[in-house]
């Protein structure tokens, strides 16, 4: 009947846990519904939201090759 | 889809540049985005020569920061690698034929024709000589307003199939004829 269903453990701070447990008895539903509906917005939440990318840069000092008229040229062959 | 040029990637990567806030602000930008953009593998190694070699730039970056950074933009979700497949050759052919006739390879064949492979019309480069390639629409980040996705896309092309096995030329038939006797 629960075929669909996997079931598994988790290791949650008690705190949280607690507070679950409060909401499922206020609710009159069962801790694995309150869960798995607060899995199921936490992900939704982060989904949506998005993600804020920093890209690594560096000090490299002035480009002695402008990289604009970059190909064709040998950078090394200016200094001979 | 919309690619990304090597002066694009070099401004970005090197922070005293004064073109860096545009470039990398386009590519977080991109990194954002759930919407497919395109990294040339020949883009990418042109930059890699660029930003690593000693007399191209004065504090030169170590392969393994480089190589860290284009790690960094191929994991964002929106991030396709382009790499030449079987219609390479097809591709090149016709990227070099848009651009001007003119003794020798043209400096940045290789992005155009991979673009070319794989249908891509818009290029985000600083280089102006990739506009020689007509049918790329070239967009310059670090000219006008500064680039988002809001902007139109380009007009659309047909992706080239993949190229048939090359011909080669066959003998006359008389020649044919003479051989068997």
């Amino acid at each position: 009947m629960l075929s669909h269903m996997k079931r598994t453990t988790l290791i949650l701070d008690a705190a949280l846990h607690a507070e679950l447990r409060r909401r499922a008895a206020a609710e009159s539903r069962t801790l694995t519904s309150v869960v798995e509906r607060t899995l199921r917005l936490g992900l939704a939440a982060t989904a949506g939201r998005r993600a804020r990318v920093t890209l690594p840069s560096y000090d490299l000092g002035p480009f002695l090759v402008d990289p604009r008229a970059a190909r064709g040229r040998d950078p090394g062959a200016e200094d001979a | 889809m919309i690619a990304v040029d090597t002066s694009v990637l070099a401004f970005a990567v090197n922070r005293f540049a004064p073109e860096h806030a545009r470039c990398a602000r386009v590519l977080e930008r991109l990194a954002e985005s759930d919407r497919p953009w395109a990294l040339p593998w020949s883009a990418v190694r042109e930059f890699l020569e660029l930003v690593t070699h000693p007399h191209a730039v004065a504090r030169a970056l170590q392969p393994a920061d480089a190589l860290g950074f284009v790690d960094e933009l191929l994991a964002t979700p929106g991030a396709r690698a382009l790499a030449p497949g079987p219609g390479y050759a097809a591709a090149l052919r016709e990227a070099l034929a848009f651009a001007d006739p003119a003794p020798g390879l043209p400096p940045g064949f290789e992005t155009a024709a991979l673009l070319r492979e794989h249908g891509v019309r818009e290029l985000l480069s600083a280089d102006a000589g990739m506009r020689r390639f007509t049918f790329l629409e070239v967009r310059d980040p670090l000219r006008g307003p500064e680039w988002t996705w809001a902007e139109p896309p380009a007009r659309r092309y047909r992706v080239l199939a993949v190229a048939a096995e090359p011909r080669r030329p066959s003998a006359p038939a008389s020649s044919r004829e003479r051989s068997r006797t």
